[in-house]
């Protein structure tokens, strides 16, 4: 008792030297308990009167209403009167609150009780400022009292006051029963003002390297993102612990073996941080290091660009030009799959894309470890598929990071391409437009007869299932096919997915000489998905066994195929991936179309491979996931997700950071796109002619 | 403890926290995941005539328990939580499944900010990993409503492979503490299967669950309970429980759900 005899008089001391680093704090608390806001703040909300709200022009219906109260509180932290909050799902609250017309930098702190709140000051600008919304999102610090509050804090946002048009505190509540509390918003000086400054890509000396990043041609401060700095007394602890749930929980054997090393070392480079954004910038860079295709942090976006680039890229043989340009001696060549009608650059299907910012497109797509926030990658790491898919389109990497790009563009009609690259200024792309966005789903051309095929001008595969008759065979043929991204069966044999999947087989084993599978922009799932597909090429069997989420803590994999294989044989009859059925069709080809699979579309190959009828088409080795993953979510908007757990083949290998190799490795010729056809597809089309069912 | 005892009634009385805010006292020194605590006066430094503090103060850390650097649950202190989740470390139920969404933040927990709030005849399982040649000491804490600390049955379980025996964690005594929490505290035998935190709430009450700690213990140390079979009833809730969890094994790779999906798109505004 005798440190809580301490008591109130010293606790602003003590806190405070807790959340120093944070910067300024708000009010402090008298030693009866009482709120003494600080008298510097430049705004203050008691909430004493009802606070004034923002609706947006475009506020759905359901979001226009107030979504709080006001009302008397004896144990409001300030005051008698505190707002209760409660808002509806997909809508967000907004309330207003009034800063200086000068240019400043400022802290925002809240209390809530009673559940959480998600929050975030936002500062948006008058058009002709040419200003870009700013905005803060707050944490808890960990100061609380025992009538439930809880305290919320942003780190510093400079705000330009003479061009502010408005500003509001962002909030969404969730974990609460009635509500959640508000009261005693205030914000108050802090940090120093900061310029908002126009940038033309990652790594321009505009931006200050060490607290901002260039995103989308803006200098754009990392700690208006992430919660503060943990306190110095805690902050080793905080770096133990996250580090901690990599060790005991990250991956499989390949993936700790080759990349979980270089992520701790990574994140022990936090325990040395002096802001913020130092602090966990290195975690999620950490986070990137881990390479894993199920894994990456997540914080809320800087966002986006005001120019287009609505061109989808992948992985190809640019055969019509290497005289122009040189293929790479490690990485495959890049090249359009495909555009939009307009905001494309003026790129089209078969164009290739030779250089961003003077490298190699994928090289360069994996120096923004550490940079884009939302790096994805492969685990296995031969594969690239993903630094290529999310190149280009309106949230693409292109525009979000690069300062120019340099093309060659090609004649489809005369089938030859420019013998000059030419270089374009990202800053030049113009924006706007009528056509809709493409998605990048890795397919050139789709195959059915028209009313069966995706929309080619936009490419909405998404949880959609389209199957048909594969054009330009004949009814003899009887070759059919489907087209599809999704395997979230969700353990649900009447569900959507699982249900598409057994509709189809049975359609195909009635009818069908031929299946051609494109599955190349596989998303993944859950295993009944790939396993339901299995049944049509094979006699059931257990192909692999699964252990994951990660069984034992920091597991590091079977040290060779023999335990690997004693581990198959050990959990083979509990934890199985079984593929097959003794009522699949021994005769009926089917051909499986690979480019950007990963998961539950890496067993759906692993499981099909080797079945006697079955041959896989692809570029190159799928994703390498073989595992599930762990979410973490902490306050404002700042989360992580890993991969944990691995797969054991038959013969005994761990299989994570291993992708399947197609039976066919065959890339997308520049040439064929130009003439309009779909290379891979060729490739399966005539494989499936060749063994068709008798 | 008076002067405590009545500066919560002072608060209760005020109509602060409505009856799923349970006020507990400032995390002692010794409580993981509370950083130093202040509070009102103690009886001995109190002048007799300073009336009562409206409320006291203390500095937790949002980060919840990091002393236990080496839990072997994936979220033992709840501080990871989003509703926005579609793979979190604990499972809810009946039918056990990643929705996972009672839970509490502030005060009421007894470390962090976050905890888990199980009702009646409801349970919640903790996903964790076995320490292979290691004892496992196994550790929470319950704040009941009412009734006692037996009636929240836990075990650390196989909930996969279902070879090895659920090993039942006890509390440390059957009555709550003053403030109203349960501890419970038990070493069990080491595993070589995954494992897994089943706590299932037996109370006729709602109960807050807090700070779950799974890790090593030396095998030197004795079991504190020994393994038993369990009742009729425990078997068949942790039949029907197992038959909920092997549905999630695997890769899940889900689609957004539907409160991811409105966070998304409340992120676009």
């Amino acid at each position: 008792m005798r440190r809580r005899a301490r008591a109130l008089p010293f606790i602003g001391a003590l806190v405070a030297g807790l959340v120093a680093s944070a910067g300024a704090r708000g009010g402090e608390f008298d030693s009866r308990g009482e709120y003494l806001p600080d008298p510097e703040a430049v705004h203050y909300d008691g909430f004493d009167v009802e606070p004034q709200r923002y609706v947006p022009d475009d506020t759905e219906a359901q979001c226009k209403l107030p979504m709080f109260t006001r009302g008397d509180q004896p144990s409001a932290l300030d005051g008698t009167s505190d707002i209760t909050v409660d808002t509806v799902s997909g809508c967000s609250e907004r309330i207003v609150v009034d800063l200086p017309p000068t240019r400043d930098s400022y802290r925002t702190t809240v209390w809530m009780r009673h559940g959480g709140v998600d929050a975030t000051l936002i500062v948006q600008y008058t058009p002709d400022s040419g200003l870009g919304q700013a905005q803060a999102t707050l944490a808890p610090t960990g100061r609380t009292t025992s009538d439930g509050w809880v305290e919320l804090a942003s780190n510093e946002l400079p705000v330009d006051g003479p061009s502010m048009e408005r500003a509001f505190l962002r909030l969404t509540t969730f974990s609460h029963v009635a509500g959640v509390e508000l009261d005693a918003l205030e914000i108050t000086r802090a940090g120093e003002f900061v310029e908002q400054r126009p940038c033309k890509g990652v790594g321009d000396p505009v931006c200050d390297a060490e607290e901002e990043l260039c995103v989308a041609n803006a200098c754009r401060l990392g700690r208006t993102r992430v919660p503060p700095l943990p306190p110095d007394a805690l902050r080793n602890e905080v770096v133990d612990m996250i580090e901690s749930r990599l060790r005991v929980f990250y991956g499989g054997q390949r993936s700790r073996e080759i990349y979980l090393p270089a992520a701790l070392a990574e994140m022990e480079l936090m325990r040395k941080a002096t802001t913020a954004w130092q602090f966990w910038r290195h975690w999620v860079k950490g986070m990137h290091l881990l390479h894993d295709w199920h894994t990456h942090p997540s914080l809320r976006g800087f966002g986006g660009s005001s120019h287009r680039l609505n061109a989808c890229f992948f992985e190809g043989d640019a055969d019509l030009s290497h005289a122009a340009w040189p293929k790479d001696a490690t990485y495959p060549d890049i090249l359009v799959s495909h555009a939009g009608a307009d905001g494309a650059a003026g790129l089209k299907a078969g164009d290739r894309l030779v250089a961003v910012d003077g490298i190699h497109p994928l090289p360069w797509a994996a120096s923004l470890a550490g940079v884009n926030v939302g790096f994805h990658a492969a685990t296995d790491p031969s594969n690239f598929a993903d630094y290529a898919e999310e190149l280009g389109g309106f949230t693409g990497l292109i525009l979000r990071f690069a300062t120019e790009l340099t093309v060659i563009r090609c004649d489809a009609a005369a089938g030859t391409c420019n013998g000059l690259p030419e270089t374009l200024q990202v800053v030049d792309l113009p924006g706007g437009g009528d056509s809709p966005d493409v998605a990048c789903d890795n397919r050139p051309f789709y195959h059915y007869d028209a009313p069966n095929n995706p929309d080619p001008t936009n490419h909405y595969v998404f949880d959609t299932f389209f199957r048909g008759r594969v054009a330009d065979t004949t009814d003899e043929e009887a070759i059919f096919g489907m087209t599809w991204d999704t395997l979230y069966g969700g353990g649900d044999p009447n569900g959507g997915v699982n249900k598409a999947i057994s509709d189809a087989i049975a359609d195909w084993k009635a009818s069908a000489r031929g299946v051609i599978l494109d599955h190349r922009a596989g998303n993944g799932g859950t295993l009944d998905a790939p396993e339901g597909l299995t049944k049509l090429v094979r006699p059931e069997q257990p192909h692999a066994v699964t252990r994951m989420p990660m069984e034992i803590g920091g597991f590091d994999g079977p040290s060779d195929a023999a335990e690997g294989l004693a581990i198959f044989q050990k959990f083979k009859g509990k934890s199985p991936y079984t593929v097959g059925s003794d009522d699949h069709d021994p005769a009926l080809p089917v051909a499986l179309i690979l480019h950007r699979d990963g998961s539950a579309s890496d067993y759906l190959p692993y499981g099909m491979k080797g079945a006697p009828k079955v041959r896989l088409f692809g570029p190159h080795a799928t994703a390498g996931a073989f595992s599930t993953y762990v979410e973490m979510f902490y306050w404002g908007g700042m989360s992580f997700q890993f991969a944990s757990g691995d797969t054991i083949g038959f013969d005994g290998q761990a299989l994570i950071g291993h992708g399947v190799i197609p039976d066919e490795v065959i890339l997308p010729k520049q040439s064929d796109l130009l003439a309009g056809k779909d290379t891979l597809h060729e490739a399966a089309l005539a494989w499936v002619r060749q063994e068709l069912k008798p | 403890m008076i002067r405590r005892a009545f500066a919560i009634a002072l608060i209760t009385a005020l109509g602060g926290c409505g009856d799923v805010e349970l006020v507990n006292p400032a995390p002692t020194p010794t409580a993981p995941g509370a950083g130093p605590s202040d509070a009102g006066p103690s009886d001995a430094a109190a002048p007799p005539d300073q009336p009562a503090p409206k409320r006291t103060v203390e500095q937790r850390n949002p980060f919840g328990n990091v002393a236990e650097t080496e839990n072997l649950l994936w979220d033992g202190d709840f501080e990871w939580h989003s509703p926005f989740s579609d793979e979190y470390g604990w499972l809810s139920g009946p039918p056990y499944s990643y929705n996972f969404p009672n839970v509490r933040v502030g005060a009421e927990c007894r470390s962090g900010l976050k905890c888990a709030l199980v009702k009646k005849n409801k349970g919640i399982i903790g996903i964790g990993v076995s320490s292979q040649g290691n004892k496992l000491h196994a550790s929470f804490w319950v704040h009941l409503a009412e009734g006692t600390c037996d009636q929240v049955v836990a075990n650390v379980a196989d909930m996969f492979d279902m070879v090895e025996p659920d090993a039942p964690v006890k509390p440390v005594s059957t009555t709550p503490d003053p403030t109203g929490w349960c501890h419970f505290d038990t070493i069990v035998d080491g595993r070589e299967h995954k494992a897994f935190l089943f706590i299932l709430n037996k109370t006729k009450g709602d109960v807050i669950v807090d700070d779950a700690v799974l890790k090593k213990s030396p095998n030197t140390k004795s079991l504190t309970v020994a393994a038993e079979p369990p009742t009729g009833e425990m078997a068949a809730v942790m039949e029907a429980a197992r038959e909920d969890v092997k549905k999630l094994r695997g890769p899940h790779d889900a689609p957004p759900n539907e409160a991811k999906k409105a966070l998304q798109k409340w992120r676009q505004r």
